[in-house]
């Protein structure tokens, strides 16, 4: 699975030998199961239409919320969409978009964090408070306040989610640039004149990155939850969109047809288990130090 | 020496508001729709002299940097603007919803404590055993689920399916509320002598206050487990033993009394999550407080009452965390310098 093996590129050059890392690698059982979850649905979103027995979208009047069966294997929803595919298809509707605003919010709050650390003083101290502003504002409530304020779709989520989610990792960012700066070889490498931009490049960032790619792993899950939620609200996907959040809101009241909205749930639930072991595995494996035990 | 550190805190807790204003401003002006479509009629909006009438008094005919000063001067004034549905002040309607979600967000946070401080002590006596694992998994799934499924589902279990809980709502809708005095339903309900209305309020919150506690409940239980571990080694404790005192009294007297500081402050922490996660409880669970208030408001595009919300979670976080700082200012003097 790539997105297991490669951290470990990344940093075999240093801490331990390459073998002992490996022996770590195979040894974290959250890693394993982290990258098998993310792996199977990563699988299922690209097979997506090969796998799926119906279009997400065709309609079937005559089968209205049927319950599950071996026809309709998660049932149907009130417009005899089949359940199943839906949930399938709502893999390559939320996952690329949660991967991208991590991505995109991930890169400008690195950067930020990165310059405001690296420079200090007054550089620092006003992007430190564009932070803490960003900061106060629960991320759901603010995410929501963009999104209705430029009209619901998906494109627009994604731009809240980035608006929402870059300041963490400027601040995550800025303390780890503020610990590896006060490093000897940091000293060094300035003492023997070396310019600014290749120290920060070549040995503050590399030893500064590992909690950010953590961090960043993790959110992708806090990504698909606030996507979700958005649609959910009906400010995200528009129907009738294959998303998840927007298919339990299909089911919601519906008690009496549970298969609506349950399996879109076990869907987000799986997806976000899935990238917080992967989460939990990276951090195990990048900074044995942090390890809460 | 602790006036600075009071002063330099309050200095950044104000400047904080004020980018927190110039935020909710800014978002209000991506709004690509003409402002004046929303409340004017089509025939209205057409004329021009109503135009600018309507546009100089809301200060939209002048410059941005003016405007925000405009905006800025009305939200200190308490003037939030009038929400489009209600058609009544926005901060009227925040005052009206804000003791619900506070009760709620009240007895999630019990709940989270209740739970996760005896699951996170569970954790730390079973440390890397399959016990530890299972209770990390308990509060993993509580965090990873959307929490507006999590509502939907235990609504399908209790209230559908097994029929032990209440309906949504915050009250069954055969009795009638208690003449509002503070706002808060069970206090509301109490000063009336409705024990009838008291005992109904409390059971419509407990599935909405477990959905929501569950969902904060990981970092409680994670910090109080890391907390005791770390305590677990200690001197104090070996002589706790060896005078003899039960494990349980070592536990629980000892060890675990030190250990809930950092719980405390962490929980403080999770305000915010709190916050986030009662706005989709509360949608879920027709629950009439501020959360349910602000989804109404953006699905129906209603600007002023969106950015209220926006404004009043963002400037009562930043309130909460003034006073945790300050706190930790009394409790720790190492960190005023």
């Amino acid at each position: 699975m790539a997105g297991a093996a490669r951290p470990v590129a990344i940093s075999a050059t240093r801490g331990p030998t390459a073998p002992a890392r490996w022996a770590r690698v195979r040894r974290s059982r959250a890693l394993w199961a982290g990258a098998v979850i993310v792996g199977a649905w990563a699988l299922l979103a690209a097979m997506g239409p090969l796998l799926v027995p119906y279009s997400p979208l065709d309609l079937d009047v005559m089968s209205r919320l049927e319950p599950p069966s071996a026809r309709h294997l998660f049932g149907t929803d009130e417009a005899g969409r089949d359940n199943f595919s839906r949930v399938v298809y709502g893999a390559r509707v939320t996952i690329p978009v949660a991967f991208g605003a991590v991505v995109v919010a991930s890169t400008f709050g690195v950067g930020v964090g990165a310059v405001s650390g690296y420079v200090g003083g007054r550089v620092d101290e006003v992007l430190m408070r564009v932070v803490d502003v960003v900061l106060a504002f629960p991320s759901i409530v603010l995410a929501m306040a963009i999104t209705a304020a430029l009209g619901p779709g998906l494109p627009h989520a994604m731009l809240a989610i980035v608006l929402v989610g870059w300041a963490e990792y400027s601040r995550l960012m800025r303390g780890q640039i503020l610990a590896a700066k006060a490093n000897d070889y940091v000293l060094a490498a300035r003492a023997l004149g070396a310019p600014a931009w290749r120290v920060l490049l070549r040995h503050v960032l590399p030893n500064a990155f590992p909690p950010a790619v953590v961090k960043a792993t993790l959110d992708i899950g806090n990504a698909v939850i606030l996507i979700a939620a958005l649609s959910f609200i009906g400010l995200g996907a528009v129907p009738p969109a294959p998303e998840w959040g927007a298919m339990i809101a299909a089911g919601q009241a519906k008690f009496e047809y549970w298969w609506v909205a349950t399996f879109p749930g076990l869907a987000i639930l799986s997806v976000v288990l899935g990238f917080n072991f992967l989460g939990d595995g990276l951090q195990d494996l990048l900074n044995p130090r942090l390890r809460d035990d | 020496m602790f006036l600075r550190y009071l002063g330099q805190r309050l200095a950044f807790a104000g400047i904080a508001l004020f980018g927190v204003i110039l935020v909710a401003f800014l978002v209000a002006h991506m709004v690509p729709a003409d402002p004046l479509a929303v409340v004017l009629s089509d025939t209205a909006t057409k004329d021009p002299s109503i135009r600018a009438a309507y546009m100089r008094r809301w200060g939209l005919d002048r410059p941005l940097p003016e405007q925000f000063l405009f905006y800025l001067a009305n939200v200190l004034h308490g003037d939030l603007g009038e929400s489009f549905t209600t058609r009544r002040p926005v901060l009227r309607d925040l005052a009206q919803f804000l003791p619900g979600t506070i009760e709620l967000s009240v007895a999630a946070f019990a709940v989270s404590v209740v739970f996760g401080v005896p699951l996170g002590v569970w954790a730390a006596l079973r440390h890397n055993r399959s016990g530890d694992h299972a209770a990390r998994l308990i509060s993993l799934v509580g965090a990873a689920s959307p929490i507006f499924w999590t509502g939907l589902i235990a609504l399908y279990i209790f209230y559908y399916f097994l029929r032990w809980a209440p309906g949504p709502g915050q009250l069954d809708p055969r009795l009638a509320r208690p003449p509002v005095v503070t706002g808060f339903l069970l206090v509301d309900s109490l000063i009336a002598g409705r024990v009838d209305a008291f005992l109904s309020a409390l059971r419509h919150l407990v599935l909405p206050a477990l959905v929501l506690g569950w969902f904060i409940m990981g970092l409680t239980a994670r910090t109080t487990r890391s907390a005791l571990l770390e305590v677990l080694g200690a001197d104090y404790l070996r002589t706790a033993r060896a005078k003899g005192l039960g494990e349980g009294r070592v536990i629980g007297l000892h060890a675990l009394r030190n250990a809930l500081i950092p719980v405390l402050t962490v929980s403080g922490l999770a305000f915010a999550s709190l916050l986030s996660g009662a706005v989709l409880t509360e949608t879920v669970f027709a629950w009439p407080g501020i959360g349910r208030y602000a989804v109404t408001a953006a699905t129906r595009l209603d600007y002023p009452a969106i950015l209220g919300v926006t404004l009043l979670t963002a400037v009562v976080y930043l309130a909460v965390n003034l006073v945790v700082d300050v706190l930790y200012g009394v409790l720790d003097p190492r960190i005023r310098v």
